[in-house]
C-alpha cells in the first residue's frame, strides 16, 4: 500500500469520525430539546394549540332587604371589532366610522373607542357600541358577512334600577383601569367591569364571580379548528348580596333631602341594621358603567354640593346639640350632677376668664337636666363640661361609637374626630385649653361626627347603653345579631335621658316640639345646629343675624337625632341638613317624616329576602 | 498489488451491463429507499394523509431518479473524468448568468428560466466542484500531496464559484461548495500546519465578511440564529417554532400525523426545509436517530468504496459526494434543531423537491459508479498500487 493510499485511508477515517461525533452532537441536541426540556415545549406547542377566550361571568346582583332588585345585569347587545382581523388601522377606523355613523354613536364616543383600540393589545376586540336594541343587533348580525372583523355580541351590562337614591351605597362598575387590570388580567376583556366605588368596590371579589373561557384549537394563522368543550371553565356566576337597607325608606330619605345638602340614617335600633342611608345630592351610577362623559363629569365635580361625596359616611360635622345627650349620660355616670340639680343660666358664663353664651339671650333661668335637654340650655352644659373635663366626655363619646370608622363594607367610612387634650398635642402642637372643653360640651370646637356615628349614638341612646354596632349587608343565616354587650350605663340616668328627649319632641318648650302624627306614640329627640360661622362680640350685640339673610355656605348645618317609639325604642335616625339653618327646622320635621314611616311599616318585623335559603331548600327537595 | 491486477484480468464480465450491475452497491440503494419511503410517510402525513400534493411526486420522482442513479453508476467512469471540466465551465457559466440575469425568488437571485425549465445552477454546481476537483487530483499524479502549491488550484475551483453564489445571495449552498472544496483539499492530503491555519483564517475571515460582506438579511438570520427569542414573529418564528415542534415531540414523539406544530400549520415549510422537524415533533428522537443511522451507513459505505477505489480520481470523487451528503444532513438537522442559521438546505430524500431528489441520486450515482468502476485502470495520473 502506497504512503498516499494509506494517507487518503486514514484521512477518511479521520472525516468519518468527525461525522460520527457530529451526528452524535446532533442526537445530544435531539436529547436537550426532546427529552430534559420536554416539558417546556409540551406547553409551548399547547400554547400555540389552544387559544382561550373569556367568557364574562355573570356579576351577582345586589338586593335590599326584601328581594328588590339594585344593582341587577340587563341583557346587552353591542358590537365589537377584531383588530388583528383588519389588513390596516385605516381600514379598522373607517369601518368604525361606518358603524358609528349608522349607530349615531356620538363623535367623542368614536374618539374614545379608537384610542382605546390603539392602546389595547391587537388580539382583544375592541367595543364600537353597546346598549343596542334587538331589532339593532339582528340588523347588524344580519349584515356581518360585509364587515369582516366586526362581531355583533350578546352580554350583559350592569344597571342600577333605582340610580340616585342607592348610588353612595352600591357605588358602580367601570372599564378598569391599567392598575386594575395589573390585579386581575381578564378585566381586560371589554366586556368585563369591575368595581370603582361602594360596595361594587369593596364586594369586588364576591360579585365578579369566576370568568370562564372557551377552549379553541386553532392553527398558525388564527383559524379555529375546533372547540373543546371544559365544564372546568364554564363561568361562575358572582354571590348575590343582600342588603339590609329597605329600598321605600332609602327612597323616602333620598326623597326628604331633596334640594338639599346632607345625610340620613335610619337604623334598627336591635339590630343594628341600617334601613335607609341617604346622601345628597347624589348622581347617577348608571351613567359611569359605560364611561361618563367628560360634561356630566366636570358638573358632578363642580357642584358646591358635592354629589360624588358620600356624606352619611364621609362627610364631618360638628356635632351641635345632640352632643348633648351623651354629655348628659357622662355627667350621671361621673356623678358630677344630679338628675334634680338646678344651675341657673343668665344667658352667659364666664369660665377661665372667657364669656360663653347661650342660645337663649336671656338665659333659661334655673334648669335641671330635663329642662336643659329639652331647651338646649348651653349654659348648663358648659358648666356640667367644666365639671367633667375633657378626657371623660371624649371617654363617654366613644364609648357611644364617636371617633370610630365602623366598617360596614363601603370604602372610606371616615372616624372623624372626638378630640381630648393627648389628640389636640399630636395635632395641633398645642396644649388644651378650658375653652376647648367648654366648646366640646356643646358639640362644637374640634368635635366632628358622621350622620352614621349619630345614627349609631342614637341607636346606643335607644337601646339603654347597648354596643350596637352597624351594618349593612345581611348576614347569609339571613338572622340578624341582636345579642349586643351591655354599655354598663345606669338604667337610671338613660331613663332620665330619654325623659329628656321625649321633652325635646312632645313637651312645650321642647326645641322640636311639634305632633308626632301617629295617636298616642312619641319619639325621643335632640336638636343641634353646627354653627359654621364665628359669631363676632359686635354681631351679637347688634343681633344675631338670621339664617335666611345669609349665604347658603355660610349658613348653620341643621342636626337632629331621634328614636322611637319612645317607650320602646326600634327605629333610630339622624339627619343632618348642611347649611339648612336649625336643627329643629331643617331637620327634626324631616327625621319625624322617617320615624313616622318607619314605625308605621315596622320593616324590621317583616321577613327578609333570602336567596340562599331558597337554593338550601332547592337542594333539600331534591335530596328528599 | 499484482493480485490485484491478476483480479481484474480474471474477472470478464467486468465490461458487461450484468457484470457492473452485480458490482452496484445494493446495499445503498436498499437504504436510500428506506429513507426515501419514510420521507413518502412524513409527505403524506404532512399533507393531513393525503398523497397530493407532496408524497406521490416524491414516489415518482424517486423511482425515476433510482433508475437514473443506476445508469449514471454504469455509465465509464472515463466518461465523468472527460466531462469533469466542461460540465465545471458550463455550471460556472450559469452561476454568472443567474447573477446577471437571474429571477430573484423570496430576495435572492438562484435560477434561471431556459423556456419552461427553471435551472439552479447552484445545485449543479455542487457536483461540478466535485469533478472537477477530482479529476485534478488524479491529474497531479504526486506521491507528496503535502504542499500548499498543489493545492492552490483547487481552492480557486472551489472558491470562485462559491463566492458568486454567494452574491446571490445563497449562502447555504455557497457555503457548502466551499466546504466541500475544503474538505476535498484534506482529503487529498494537504499538511496539517495548512489545515490548522485555515481554521484559523476562516474565523477571522468570517468576523471580517460579517462586518463588510453579508447582506443585511443575512446577518439578520446569523444574529437571529443566536437569539431567537429576539424576533419571535419574524426570522425567528421558524427557529422558535421548529423548536417547540422538535421538543414537544420526546422520545417517542407525538404520533404520526398527531403533531400538532406541524399539522396546524406552526411548523414553517414541513414539506421542504423542516421536514426533519415534523419528523422529530411525530417519531420523537428515536426516529430522528433512526433516521440519522440510515444516513450515516450510506456515508460510511461512501468512504469505504472510496477507499477500495484503485485510483485517485474514484477516491476523491466518492470521498467528496459523500462528504457533500454529510454537509447537507447535518447543516439541515442543526439548522431545524436551531444550532445553525436558517439557510435554504433542504433534507436529502426526506424533503418534498424535485431538485434536491435529482441533485442527491445522480451523486451517489457517482459514487456507486465509483463502486462499478473501482479497478478501472485510469491512464492519467497516479495510479494506485503501483
Amino acid at each position: 500500500m502506497s504512503d498516499s493510499e494509506s494517507l487518503f485511508n486514514r484521512r477518511t477515517f479521520f472525516l468519518s469520525a468527525m461525522g460520527g461525533l457530529g451526528f452524535a452532537a446532533l442526537g445530544l441536541r435531539m436529547a436537550k430539546l426532546q427529552i430534559f426540556e420536554n416539558s417546556e415545549f409540551r406547553l409551548e406547542a399547547a400554547q400555540n394549540q389552544f387559544n382561550f377566550t373569556i367568557i364574562p361571568a355573570s356579576r351577582g346582583p345586589i338586593y335590599d332587604r326584601f328581594g328588590i332588585p339594585v344593582a341587577v345585569n340587563r341583557r346587552d347587545f353591542r358590537v365589537m371589532v377584531v383588530r388583528d382581523e383588519f389588513e390596516d388601522s385605516k381600514q379598522l377606523f373607517k369601518t368604525i366610522d361606518e358603524l358609528s355613523g349608522y349607530f349615531n354613536v356620538p363623535y367623542e364616543k368614536v374618539e374614545q373607542t379608537k384610542k382605546d383600540i390603539k392602546t389595547a393589545p391587537r388580539y382583544l376586540p375592541a367595543q364600537i357600541v353597546s346598549n343596542l336594541s334587538w331589532e339593532q343587533y339582528s340588523q347588524i348580525s344580519l349584515f356581518k358577512a360585509q364587515y369582516p372583523g366586526v362581531y355583533p355580541e350578546m352580554g350583559e351590562s350592569r344597571n342600577y334600577p333605582l340610580g340616585e337614591s342607592f348610588a353612595h351605597i352600591v357605588g358602580y362598575v367601570a372599564k378598569a383601569n391599567d392598575a386594575e387590570t395589573k390585579i386581575d388580567k381578564d378585566a381586560k376583556h371589554p366586556a368585563i367591569r369591575v368595581g370603582k366605588e361602594g360596595l361594587e368596590k369593596t364586594q369586588e371579589v364576591n360579585l365578579k364571580g369566576t370568568h370562564g373561557a372557551r377552549k379553541l384549537e386553532v392553527d398558525a394563522h388564527g383559524k379555529i379548528v375546533r372547540e373543546i368543550p371544559d365544564p372546568a371553565l364554564n363561568p361562575k356566576s358572582g354571590e348575590p348580596i343582600v342588603l339590609t337597607i329597605d329600598a321605600e325608606m332609602q327612597q323616602l330619605a333620598y326623597e326628604q333631602l331633596k334640594g338639599e345638602a346632607g345625610a340620613i340614617v335610619l337604623m334598627d335600633v336591635q339590630t343594628g341594621e341600617i334601613l335607609a342611608m341617604a346622601s345628597s345630592p347624589s348622581y347617577d351610577p348608571n351613567k359611569f358603567v359605560d364611561g361618563i362623559s367628560g360634561p356630566d363629569y366636570k358638573a358632578y365635580l363642580e357642584n358646591e354640593r358635592h354629589p360624588l361625596y358620600h356624606k352619611a359616611v364621609r362627610g364631618n360635622y360638628p356635632a351641635g346639640s345632640t352632643f348633648k345627650t351623651l354629655m348628659s349620660v357622662a355627667a350621671l355616670e361621673a356623678g358630677v350632677i344630679r338628675e334634680d340639680e338646678h344651675i341657673n343660666c343668665p344667658g352667659f358664663i364666664y369660665i377661665g376668664g372667657n364669656r360663653f353664651h347661650c342660645d337663649a339671650r336671656r338665659g333659661h333661668g334655673s334648669v335641671n337636666l330635663h329642662y336643659a335637654i329639652k331647651a338646649s340650655c348651653d349654659v348648663y352644659f358648659y358648666e356640667v363640661g367644666r365639671r367633667l373635663g375633657a378626657d371623660k366626655i371624649a371617654q363617654m363619646a366613644r364609648r357611644f361609637g364617636l371617633d370610630k370608622a365602623f366598617d360596614i363594607g363601603i370604602p372610606s367610612v371616615s372616624k372623624a374626630h372626638i378630640p381630648d387634650p393627648e389628640w389636640k398635642q399630636k395635632v395641633f402642637k398645642q396644649p388644651w385649653h378650658v375653652t376647648d372643653t367648654i366648646n366640646m360640651s356643646i358639640g362644637q370646637g374640634l368635635v366632628g361626627v358622621t350622620p352614621l356615628q349619630l345614627a349609631v349614638l342614637a341607636t346606643r341612646l335607644g337601646s339603654f347603653g347597648k354596643e350596637v354596632v352597624p351594618s349593612i349587608i345581611r348576614p347569609k343565616s339571613g338572622i340578624a345579631r341582636r345579642d349586643w354587650p351591655s354599655m354598663n350605663i345606669n338604667p337610671d340616668h338613660m331613663k332620665a335621658v330619654h325623659a329628656g328627649m321625649v321633652g325635646v319632641t312632645s313637651e312645650p318648650g321642647g326645641t322640636a316640639n311639634a305632633p308626632f302624627g301617629i295617636e298616642g306614640m312619641k319619639i325621643a329627640g335632640k336638636t343641634g345646629t353646627a354653627q359654621v360661622r364665628r359669631i363676632t362680640m359686635a354681631e351679637r350685640a347688634g343681633g344675631v343675624r338670621s339664617n335666611a339673610s345669609l349665604e347658603w355656605k355660610l349658613r348653620d348645618h341643621g342636626l337632629f337625632i331621634c328614636f322611637g317609639p319612645a317607650d320602646n325604642p326600634k327605629y333610630a335616625c339622624s339627619v343632618i341638613v348642611e347649611h339648612g339653618g336649625g336643627g329643629a327646622r331643617a331637620a327634626a320635621p324631616r327625621a319625624r317624616e322617617m320615624m313616622k314611616a318607619v314605625i308605621l311599616k315596622d320593616p324590621s318585623s317583616m321577613k327578609a329576602y333570602n336567596p340562599w335559603e331558597n337554593i338550601a331548600k332547592k337542594d333539600g327537595s331534591e335530596n328528599g | 498489488m499484482v493480485l490485484n491486477l491478476l483480479d481484474i484480468t480474471k474477472n470478464e464480465g467486468v465490461n458487461s451491463i450484468g457484470g457492473k450491475l452485480k458490482r452496484i452497491e445494493w446495499g445503498m440503494v436498499l437504504l436510500v429507499s428506506l429513507l426515501a419511503s419514510f420521507g413518502a410517510v412524513l409527505l403524506y402525513g404532512a399533507a393531513g394523509g393525503n398523497w397530493m400534493p407532496w408524497a406521490l411526486p416524491h414516489i415518482v420522482r424517486f423511482c425515476m431518479f433510482i433508475v437514473m442513479m443506476i445508469i449514471v453508476a454504469m455509465i465509464d467512469i472515463r466518461f465523468w473524468y472527460n466531462l469533469a471540466y466542461p460540465a465545471y465551465a458550463i455550471a460556472f457559466l450559469l452561476v454568472i448568468a443567474v447573477d446577471l440575469f437571474g429571477h430573484t425568488a423570496l430576495g435572492a437571485q438562484r435560477w434561471i428560466a431556459i423556456g419552461p425549465v427553471r435551472i439552479q445552477p447552484s445545485e449543479f454546481m455542487k457536483i461540478s466542484v466535485v469533478l472537477a476537483l477530482a479529476r485534478y487530483y488524479q491529474d497531479m499524479n504526486f506521491k507528496n500531496m503535502g504542499p500548499l502549491k498543489y493545492h492552490i488550484i483547487p481552492m480557486i475551483i472551489a472558491l470562485a464559484p462559491a463566492l458568486l453564489i454567494m452574491k446571490q445571495p445563497d449562502l447555504g449552498t455557497g457555503s457548502t461548495v466551499a466546504l466541500v472544496g475544503a474538505f476535498m483539499v484534506f482529503l487529498a492530503g494537504i499538511y496539517w500546519r495548512y489545515i490548522i491555519g485555515a481554521i484559523v483564517g476562516a474565523i477571522s475571515l468570517f468576523i471580517i465578511a460579517y462586518d463588510f460582506v453579508l447582506h443585511d438579511f443575512q446577518k439578520k438570520r446569523i444574529t437571529t440564529f443566536l437569539n431567537p427569542e429576539l424576533d419571535k414573529m419574524g426570522q425567528g418564528y421558524q427557529i422558535t417554532q421548529s423548536k417547540i415542534a422538535i421538543g414537544s415531540g420526546g422520545f417517542f414523539g407525538v404520533g404520526y400525523m398527531n403533531g400538532t406544530q406541524s399539522q396546524l400549520d406552526f411548523l414553517p415549510e414541513r414539506q421542504t426545509d423542516f421536514v426533519f422537524a415534523m419528523l422529530l415533533e411525530e417519531f420523537g428522537m428515536m426516529g430522528g436517530i433512526f433516521a440519522l443511522v440510515l444516513f450515516f451507513a450510506i456515508m460510511a459505505m461512501g468512504f469505504l468504496i472510496a477507499r477500495s477505489s484503485r485510483h485517485f480520481f474514484g477516491k476523491m470523487l466518492a470521498g467528496g459526494i459523500t462528504i457533500l451528503l454529510f454537509i447537507y444532513v447535518s447543516i439541515n438537522a442543526a439548522m431545524v434543531m436551531g444550532l445553525f442559521p436558517v439557510v435554504g438546505m433542504p433534507m436529502p430524500f426526506l424533503s418534498h423537491g424535485g431538485s434536491v431528489m435529482l441533485s442527491v441520486l445522480f451523486a451517489l450515482g457517482l459514487v456507486q459508479n465509483v463502486k462499478v468502476h473501482r479497478d478501472k485502470i485510469m491512464h492519467t495520473g497516479f495510479q494506485s498500487g503501483k
